[in-house]
């Protein structure tokens, strides 16, 4: 053990009413491992800590104290002893190190006067991160603690009964010096602020020698304080432990300051990834959804639920829009840093959730119910609590029957003086009231909705208007088609009539002189057959021109109008009633029950039932049958020309719709081209099947009549279903 | 014996028409073009006129209008390759339209059918 009353170390340190021996304030720094030395007046070492000479691998006493850091004189100088001297005061400051050593790149070197030495101490903080708050709060209170005010010093004797307290002590514990004096000091500290109790302690101490920072609460004169406690061995000579200083240091204050900081930039963290998640998203349900992930998440602001009403464009009613409860099982204040809000967000509806967002969708409240809390809510500038804790409280029946009882927060929600709704937060059942901090998050929270919400629903137009552009661009090319094949229709049905006008005027010459010819000459003349296949085939060619005549302007003719299928068909049969029976035929009609109206040309289809029909004539013997159905199967109407007749071969079935393309010895081969060329006017499709010798199926398939045909169904005018 | 003015811009087609209605006893007067057959209603005064509507120059419908100024009575039988102009208004003013055709039967009996209306109402304003 180095004699540490070399030199003149001899003035006391007075600690409270204590005074402690010079050496025993050395020895007490050497247990708690804390290096030193003591300079005089010129800055020469009288006192270093072995650990300090160890690291430096020479005795440093006797030498100059930049020897000690590898300080420069410089520094030396500016390290200002004499300062020291002459103001009596305490002073710090930093020594950086020109060489890395074993002492640390860093270190803090506190002087405390000590008569006409120096006590230097030097603290090694590594870092300076690491700086805070362990290694200065430890030395700051085995230094200052001696002298300063507010940390406590409380002194024991080796059975652990105190001896003596500063006043910083006595307020910690609420009593006077007399009550504590020779009191346990386990009495007056809680229980485990040390972790050896008694004579076990003692022991502790005498091969420790220091205890440090132990946090421990007092509660004294209805204040409660966090104070960190420290134990230090005052060794006598011979090792035998005659005392012990207790530190005790009130960090109350920086705890709490400690704690709102840690709270405000969890609440940053919170709201700066809500704005980073709300910026990217667009859909008005995805921004609510997050928002109330954002309130109910214990990592957010824990509410016990959240339920968001709004104010639909255009109309003055609030409605409730979505609702999500917490998780009452998770703590409050979980883990925000990380908080995955998207995944929260989209997190599949509890029970719970369904349940009171299915309450929360029923309220509909006309905005002129000023003196519901939704609706004032709406017009508040600032949030407002219902706060339905005690007995005595009336809560608004409404509200109460949304959420039940409790407190709840209503913020509005408003983007540029506009209401756009209302925030709900209700309280968690395990909580008496709403937190003054989520009050504030609340406040922030509906702030940045409102904007999300605003752009949401700007966004939501624009996509509207978007479609809508999108669906008149649609049809205008669409009817721009339709056009077009109507004007070139219409070309061709000009030229057609042209070329019948211009055909029609020499075949009535020779039509008409052949038929002269045929009453001038006798039967019996044998040129008598020659004219009148002359005439038969000048009156065929006449009905031919006529025909195509009558199919170029039918074909003309608007194919879109509401048309009855019922009376259609019944038309259609009706005209060859009498043909039927002259050609022994059986024609039934067989007519669904409430057949829907069809779109279509009611000229155009009594054409084409008209040419399916005589076909149908045409391939059925006597005794054979034709029906005429309509039905209709899901959106389509179809009409269906059936025939038991020789049907068609393979070959005909190809070839039946081609222009030209006959069986029929005084066909045009326009009646089925033409006839498959009307249906489709008309908006659909007309296809056969048959075989040979087993009859022949034509079908018309015509959509069924919509005032708004060529518009798709109308698509949800909000995402609320979504 | 009535006489039947025919206006018509074809030849032969004129030629037939004029011998159905010889014929059928009638007296025929022919005009190429819609003037000509204006000059021949003012020298002849035909009993009753058919015109054909597409000629070259003035067109059927508006010799019938002429016709009609110089005599509202007369019997005016449209006849065209083109039935489309039934759907012009002007034709209606026309006592009857006729589709041309080989069988002439029908103009004839046309004529004859207006001749015989006519004659129950008297003679024709001067």
């Amino acid at each position: 053990m180095r004699d540490y009353t070399a030199g003149a170390m001899d003035e006391p340190v007075r600690t409270g009413s204590t005074e402690l021996e010079p050496r025993q304030v050395l020895g007490l720094l050497d247990r708690a491992g804390v290096q030193h030395v003591v300079l005089d007046r010129d800055c020469r070492v009288l006192v270093a800590s072995p650990g300090l000479s160890a690291s430096r691998g020479a005795d440093l006493v006797g030498g100059h104290c930049h020897e000690v850091l590898w300080r420069r004189e410089s520094d030396c100088r500016a390290c200002l002893i004499d300062e020291v001297f002459r103001t009596g005061e305490p002073r710090s400051f930093w020594v950086p190190v020109m060489r890395p050593g074993a002492l640390g790149p860093r270190h803090l070197v506190h002087q405390v006067p000590l008569g006409e030495r120096v006590l230097e101490v030097i603290v090694d903080t590594g870092a300076p991160e690491q700086f805070f708050p362990e290694l200065l709060l430890r030395e700051r209170i085995l230094l200052h603690g001696l002298r300063r005010v507010p940390v406590g010093v409380l002194l024991v004797d080796s059975r652990m009964h105190v001896v003596a307290a500063n006043p910083a002590v006595l307020a910690m514990l609420g009593a006077n010096e007399e009550e504590i004096k020779g009191k346990p000091l386990d009495e007056l500290l809680p229980e485990g602020a040390f972790p050896a109790r008694g004579g076990k302690l003692a022991e502790l101490l005498a091969r420790h020698a220091a205890i440090h920072d132990r946090e421990i609460v007092l509660e004294a004169g209805g204040t409660r304080r966090v104070v960190l406690a420290s134990l230090a061995a005052v060794v006598g000579r011979g090792q035998a432990l005659n005392a012990a200083v207790v530190i005790l240091t009130d960090i109350t204050r920086e705890r709490r300051l400690n704690e709102e900081l840690e709270r405000k930039v969890a609440e940053l963290t919170l709201l700066r990834e809500f704005n980073e998640v709300l910026s990217h998203t667009a859909r008005l349900e995805q921004v609510l959804r997050v928002v109330l992930a954002t309130l109910v998440h214990p990592g957010g602001l824990g509410l016990g639920a959240a339920a968001v009403f709004l104010v639909p464009e255009g109309r003055d009613v609030l409605e409730g829009w979505l609702a999500r409860a917490g998780d009452a099982r998770a703590p409050r204040g979980g883990q925000r840093r990380g908080l995955d809000l998207e995944a929260l967000a989209f997190a599949p509806p509890g029970e719970a959730d369904v349940m009171l967002e299915q309450r929360v969708r029923r309220v509909r409240i006309p905005l002129d119910e000023e003196r519901h809390p939704l609706v004032a809510a709406l017009r508040d500038d600032v949030p407002r609590l219902l706060d339905a804790g005690g007995a005595g409280d009336e809560l608004d029946p409404p509200i109460a029957a949304l959420f039940g009882p409790g407190p709840v927060y209503l913020a509005g929600l408003r983007y540029q003086n506009r209401p756009l709704g209302v925030l709900a937060g209700v309280a968690r059942r395990d909580a008496a009231r709403i937190d003054p901090d989520q009050v504030s998050l609340g406040g922030l929270v509906a702030g940045a909705a409102a904007g999300a919400i605003a752009r949401a629903r700007l966004h939501e137009e624009l996509t509207r208007r978007l479609e809508d552009l999108a669906e008149a661009h649609g049809r205008l090319r669409h009817m721009q088609g339709q056009l077009l094949r109507e004007e070139r229709r219409s070309a061709l049905g000009d030229l057609a009539a042209e070329i019948v006008h211009q055909i029609r005027n020499p075949l009535a010459v020779v039509g008409g002189f052949a038929r002269r010819l045929a009453r001038t000459i006798p039967e019996d003349d044998l040129r008598a057959t020659d004219v009148r296949i002359l005439v038969e085939e000048t009156a065929r060619m006449e009905s031919i021109l006529e025909r195509i005549r009558h199919d170029v302007r039918l074909a003309q003719r608007p194919a879109r109008t509401r048309i009855d299928p019922e009376e259609l068909v019944r038309a259609a049969a009706e005209r060859y009633q009498g043909l039927a029976r002259e050609h022994e035929v059986t024609l039934r009609t067989e007519i669904a029950p409430d057949l829907p109206a069809a779109q279509g040309s009611r000229e155009h289809l009594l054409e084409v039932l008209d040419n399916l029909l005589s076909n149908a004539f045409d391939a059925v013997e006597p005794g054979g049958t034709v029906v005429l159905r309509a039905q209709r199967l899901r959106d389509a109407v179809h009409l269906i020309v059936e025939d038991d007749g020789v049907g068609l071969t393979a070959e005909e079935l190809e070839r039946v719709f081609e222009p030209s393309y006959t069986t029929k010895s005084d066909g045009t081969g326009l009646g089925l081209p033409l006839a498959r060329r009307l249906v489709s006017q008309c908006g659909r499709t007309l296809t056969v099947d048959s075989r040979p010798g087993e009859g022949a199926r034509f079908r018309i398939v015509l959509p069924v009549w919509s005032r708004d045909g060529e518009r798709r169904t109308e698509s949800t005018s909000t995402q609320r279903e979504g | 014996m009535p006489t039947i003015l025919i206006v018509d811009d074809e030849a032969n087609l004129r030629l037939l028409y004029r011998k159905e209605l010889e014929d059928e006893g009638f007296e025929v007067i022919e005009a190429a073009t819609a003037e000509e057959g204006l000059r021949e209603f003012e020298r002849r005064r035909p009993d009753l006129v058919v015109l054909d509507i597409r000629m070259p120059g003035m067109n059927g419908l508006e010799a019938m209008a002429q016709v009609l100024d110089r005599d509202r009575r007369v019997p005016i039988v449209l006849h065209t390759a083109y039935d489309s102009y039934r759907d012009d208004f002007t034709s209606w003013a026309a006592d009857a339209y006729v589709t041309k055709s080989a069988d002439t039967a029908e103009l004839v009996r046309t004529v004859r059918r207006l001749l015989e209306e006519r004659a129950h109402i008297g003679p024709p304003e001067l």
